[in-house]
């Protein structure tokens, strides 16, 4: 326990120093940089306390599995563009299964869609932003899970967040340090993208969030899955 | 196929990184030039199948749109060229947005280069080496996905013959597919005990995992890593120094031309071409020994 | 010294009111190949699972099992403490006498029923691998082992294939291969062929004769089809069917005097004698020959001749059935008999006065425009009431054409229409109302909800929108369709805890609510045990009573022969050959029933065993040709 805060507050260290050596050696690009820092870096630890947590080989299959759901969920829904169930199986992951795998489930699925779907400097930030929405859903479970509606507004949140995140990669990548104005333009050109993000979140979080988290209880209390402090049969 | 490299997989990486971490932030024409022409070349050569008309195209249009669209929200330059609802779109915003395209897109194009230049096996021993866990993850996702895309198509035909997908409607469409969606995930949740069952049955969770794949760290591999870590070096001091600085506000204004910035762009064309020369030279090796044959 | 000996095992699941396991004790020594045998749900997928330590289900569970002499439970906390006390005092037989986990992983493994289930990467090579980088080998060991284990498996040709592009069969010699690298002593099997078509399951059981005879691995092996495993195996163990306590009666045998799980246990042929004697429901899954020769000795079909006693004389194969059948002519004098088939043709339902239902003509498709014809030309009819059943090999386009004939994909050319009209032309909501009905090869793709109930009501209500305006009238037709198909004890259980042949019948009850006039199955008879089949087989004839119109995809040959009405076989995209059971099956030479290849040339036009030994009956002068049919459909699969 105490060995993991060493390397958490080691990584937390890292994000300054690596962003403001990168600073002064890219300095004119130095908002794109700091910013791949910031993603990269927020990934890194939580990554590393996964890989180095024991974790039961059924736990790993699900989490794998749940990643294929929201990775196919890409291709299933392909008639409808923009409508993708991503967000919603990363916060059901979350809201059943705790922050952290709500994390894996979604910066993985980034990951991995971009395999199909083509990899670029962006995947970072795809990692970054849908791993938050899944970590950040994990510590709201309790309200989450009581209330609908801010389940709702959750989603809405979630498809707002990501567009403001992947703009503000836009803006830093196809234009010079950061100008407000082309920031405010991006939001404005992604509106359309941003109002289906936010209506597909709810719309998934509304129909799957009842059966799919029904399904992750029957398995947990079936197969005894998700323990914490259980280790074997 | 498998083609297993001579080189230790760090080499190839080291390259990536060293010219796509400096493509990516630098902040000099030249730079962004080599980088262009070595994943360029690289790509035309050895990645022959990953370029498409349509996806050369697709960059064409992204570089002139970063281009085209820069000088309206910098009006930082000197030169006005027009003037849009009053204000200036300058000569200057304009080159820099080529540059700033032009970056983008060399970016873009090494991203496509990694596939030819790691190959798959290669990139997950790499990752395996320093994140098992997650490799796992990441191997059992790439079997599930398509396996679950021949599951929802199976699902999908049962459905429609029970009648789910009578209605043609899209509210009932949708719903229809979240019922299929419904069924899906049942079926994947009850594969992933399954799977993990078998993980288990053989050993998974004993200590000291292993990997199959091995391959040999040689003196030969260590010199060419350092070798790519000299060259980053000379970019680098290039850079920290200012010696390849280009201000393109009010007028542009390059740095003046020195030692160090030639032989930091040098460094770097060097970097970024290797893969390409590479290439070429197994080429060459491979057409003298089919003559010799 | 014993290599694995289960000690008076009895387990019971949490929340279960009876045991799955009662008394089990057994021992399989070193290079045996033993063969648990009973039908769905008696306990032997249990078993091989307690066995397996590390997939051990939860529950109860009293007594031991020994493997190598060791516990194979996980030492709990308590004894290691024993234990390490005593190893202060330098005694570790305590220590000792758990399994490790090293020696459990490694020491048994196990393949089980569903191929695509046991992969866990995505490239054959890593899946080859993957057992021994958990043990923690160096490389140059994993790399040697897994090297030879593909060259012994012929795997080469694919090591570095994506596994999700396997076939079943290739799948499942993979799941093989994979364990075997580990060099288990104990192989563990739980009907590793069922999910297989013939050919692949032929071939895994070539592999596993190697693996036990040239290798010495130990098996155990559960299975419920014994035609092809009763000639490999050293012992066969019966297990009690769940549902039959009746058998639970003291009788003579030793083993008859318990109430355990296990019945019986020795040599195939006592075992086979066991079954037969006592009508234990797994006689009928026996091999045709030992069934042909307990009908012959039996005395009940009244056959005059005698055949030589004792265990030996029992055969289980296709070539000893035939040296048993060539040598009761000798005794009777002649060299070959004829069977009349017209007395099976006249027992189907469906004669050639009946209306066509389902018509495909010339049909044709192709996955893309550049990508070869799978279908090309294939032609069929099908007959109101009528059963066809159409075979044909892997890859020959049998699922694809099911797919067509039920309206799920389009034809690029040829034609097929229902009740005259063409399948195009229905318009939505129609095809699948009161017109066709699909049973898909996995049963539970048509499960959505979280219990069978649920499902089932929604089906109800879809198909018959309030008949007369109340729910009362649908409920009481699903329940009228549950009791028929006897699954009303099932409805609310979830869709993947109940056995494949109640979520089979489940499935049907779904698919069936729509009263369809045709009913399409894929491969209906899939690893469903002796029983499961007879049970779907008298129901299809129940419906065909009332004009269901059947067609059943399959690859078992027996099926076809016993319950279809006329069969095809597919072939390079076309419908090659067609006919009633009786003919079809004679002409063909390998894809065909083992009774028929049994009396090739010996008994003329006899397909199913049920003819085999009816011909008998007429050779004896016709005494009782028909005055029991009851008793010989018995035997019929």
């Amino acid at each position: 326990m105490k060995r993991r805060w060493i390397t958490f507050l080691l990584f937390f260290a890292m994000i300054p120093a690596v962003a403001v050596g990168g600073a002064l050696v890219f300095r004119e690009r130095h908002y794109a940089w700091i910013s791949l820092c910031v993603a990269v870096l927020t990934c890194l630890p939580i990554l590393y306390d996964f890989e180095r947590r024991e974790t039961g080989s059924a736990d790993l299959m699900v989490l794998s599995v749940l990643t294929s759901l929201s990775v196919a969920g890409r291709f299933l829904f392909a008639w409808l563009p923009g409508f993708k169930p991503v967000t919603a199986i990363t916060v059901i992951t979350a809201l059943w299964l705790g922050a952290e795998p709500g994390f894996i489930v979604g910066s993985m699925t980034a990951l991995l869609s971009n395999f199909y779907f083509g990899q670029g400097p962006w995947t970072p930030f795809q990692m970054f932003s849908w791993g938050l929405i899944g970590g950040l859903a994990g510590l709201l479970a309790r309200p989450l899970r009581k209330h609908k509606l801010l389940l709702c507004l959750y989603g809405v949140f979630a498809g707002v967040f990501y567009s403001l995140i992947m703009d503000l990669w836009s803006t830093f990548w196809m234009g010079e340090g950061f100008s407000l104005s082309r920031y405010l333009t991006l939001i404005a050109a992604a509106l359309p993208t941003t109002i289906e993000y936010a209506v597909s979140n709810v719309i998934f979080l509304l129909a799957l969030t009842g059966p799919v988290g029904d399904k992750l209880d029957r398995i947990r209390v079936k197969y005894g899955l998700f323990r914490e402090s259980e280790s074997d049969n | 196929m498998v083609v297993r490299p001579r080189r230790h997989p760090l080499v190839p990486l080291t390259i990536l990184l060293s010219v796509l971490l400096i493509a990516m932030f630098a902040q000099t024409p030249a730079l962004t030039a080599a980088a262009f022409i070595g994943a360029a070349l690289y790509l035309a050569t050895a990645g022959r199948t990953a370029l498409t008309w349509r996806g050369i195209l697709g960059y064409l249009i992204l570089w002139l749109l970063v281009a085209v669209t820069n000088p309206l929200f910098s009006t930082g330059g000197a030169t006005p060229i027009v003037f849009v609802n009053g204000r200036p779109y300058t000569k200057e915003a304009l080159l820099y947005g080529i540059h700033l395209g032009g970056m983008l897109i060399s970016v873009l194009l090494w991203f496509r280069c990694e596939t030819f230049l790691v190959s798959d096996e290669n990139r997950f021993f790499l990752f395996g080496r320093i994140a098992p866990k997650t490799a796992l993850l990441i191997s059992s996702v790439l079997r599930f996905v398509p396996l679950l895309r021949r599951r929802a198509d199976a699902m999908r035909a049962a459905q429609t013959a029970v009648g789910v997908y009578d209605d043609p409607d899209w509210l009932h469409r949708t719903k229809s597919t979240m019922t299929t969606w419904s069924a899906l995930t049942t079926w994947s949740l009850e594969h992933a005990i399954d799977a993990g069952a078998a993980m288990k049955a053989r050993g998974y969770g004993l200590p000291g995992r292993t990997t199959y794949r091995t391959c040999h760290f040689t003196m030969t591999d260590a010199a060419c890593i350092i070798g790519i870590l000299a060259l980053d070096a000379i970019v680098i001091t290039a850079l920290v120094a200012g010696d390849l600085d280009i201000s393109y506000y009010p007028s542009i204004v390059t740095s003046p031309v020195n030692g160090r910035a030639i032989a930091g762009i040098i460094a770097y064309a060097a970097l970024a071409l290797t893969p390409f020369f590479e290439f070429l030279k197994e080429e060459i090796r491979w057409s003298f020994y089919r003559l010799k044959m | 010294m014993e290599l694995l000996s289960v000690e008076n095992v009895t387990f019971r699941y949490p929340n279960a009111d009876s045991d799955a396991l009662k008394g089990v004790s057994l021992s399989v020594s070193e290079g045996q190949w033993a063969v648990l045998c009973g039908l769905s749900g008696c306990g032997k997928s249990t078993l091989l699972k307690l066995i397996k330590r590390e997939i051990a289900p939860y529950g109860q569970m009293s007594g031991r099992i020994l493997f190598t002499g060791k516990d194979t439970r996980k030492k709990s906390p308590a004894e290691g403490r024993n234990a390490s006390s005593s190893a202060n005092r330098g005694d570790t037989t305590a220590e000792r006498s758990f399994l490790s986990d090293r020696e459990a992983a490694e020491g048994i493994g196990i393949v089980m029923q569903d191929p695509e289930a046991q992969i866990v990467t995505d490239e054959v090579w890593h899946e080859l691998a993957f057992g021994l980088e958990n043990l923690g080998l160096p490389s140059e060991t994993i790399r040697r082992r897994v090297a030879e284990m593909a060259s012994f498996f012929g795997i080469e040709d694919w090591y570095h294939k994506k596994t999700f592009e396997l076939s079943g069969g290739q799948k499942q010699l993979l799941n093989l291969a994979s364990t075997l690298v580990m060099n288990p002593r104990l192989l563990l099997l739980d009907e590793p062929t069922a999910q297989l078509d013939p050919i692949a399951a032929g071939e895994f059981r070539n592999v596993l004769t190697r693996i036990n005879r040239d290798l010495g691995v130990t098996i155990l092996m559960a299975e419920h089809r014994l035609e092809e495993v009763m000639p490999l195996a050293d012992r066969i163990i019966v297990m009690r069917d769940r549902e039959d306590r009746a058998l639970a009666r003291t009788d003579d045998t030793a083993a008859g005097t318990n109430d355990g799980s296990i019945l019986f246990s020795g040599t195939p042929a006592e075992a086979a004698r066991y079954l037969n004697a006592h009508s234990h429901p797994m006689a009928a899954a026996l091999p045709s020959a030992t069934r042909v020769y307990f009908a012959l000795t039996g005395g009940d079909i009244g056959w005059g001749g005698t055949l030589p006693a004792g265990d030996t004389a029992i055969p289980f194969t296709v070539r000893d059935g035939r040296n048993l059948l060539a040598n009761c002519l000798d005794a009777a004098g002649s060299r070959t008999q004829s069977f009349a088939s017209s007395e099976n043709e006249g027992a189907t339902k469906a004669d050639n006065n009946r209306p066509t239902v389902l018509e495909a003509r010339d049909v044709r498709f192709r996955y893309a425009k550049q990508s070869p014809d799978v279908l090309s030309g294939a032609s069929l009819e099908l007959r109101e009431g009528e059963h066809y059943c159409l075979l044909g090999g892997n890859g020959s386009g049998k699922t694809t054409l099911l797919s067509l004939l039920a309206g799920l994909t389009k034809p690029y050319a040829g034609s097929i229409r229902l009740s005259g009209k063409k399948l195009s032309s229905f318009g939505t909501g129609e095809l699948y109302r009161g017109n066709l009905a699909l049973l898909p090869q996995q049963p539970r793709d048509v499960f959505v909800e979280k219990t069978i109930r649920e499902d089932l009501e929604n089906a109800f209500l879809r198909m018959n929108p309030s008949r007369d305006g109340s729910d009362t009238s649908v409920n009481a037709e699903m329940t009228r369709m549950c009791e028929r198909l006897r699954i009303t004890d099932i409805l609310d259980s979830h869709p993947y805890d109940v056995s494949g042949g109640e979520l089979q019948k489940a499935a049907l009850a779904k698919v069936l609510a729509s009263r369809p006039k045709v009913l399409l199955l894929d491969e209906p008879a899939k690893g469903i045990d002796v029983r499961g089949k007879q049970e779907l087989a008298e129901l299809l004839d129940e419906l065909r009573d009332e004009g269901l119109a059947v067609i059943s995809v399959t690859h078992d040959a027996e099926w076809a022969a016993a319950h279809a009405d006329r069969c095809g076989l597919l072939f390079d995209g076309e419908i090659i050959s067609e006919g009633a059971p009786g003919a079809f099956f004679a002409d063909n030479a390998f894809y065909t029933t083992a009774a028929n290849r049994m009396a090739r040339g010996i008994i003329e036009g006899a397909v199913v065993l049920d003819d085999v030994i009816r011909s008998f009956r007429n050779n004896d002068g016709g005494a009782g040709k028909h005055d029991d049919p009851a008793d010989t459909e018995e035997v019929t699969p």
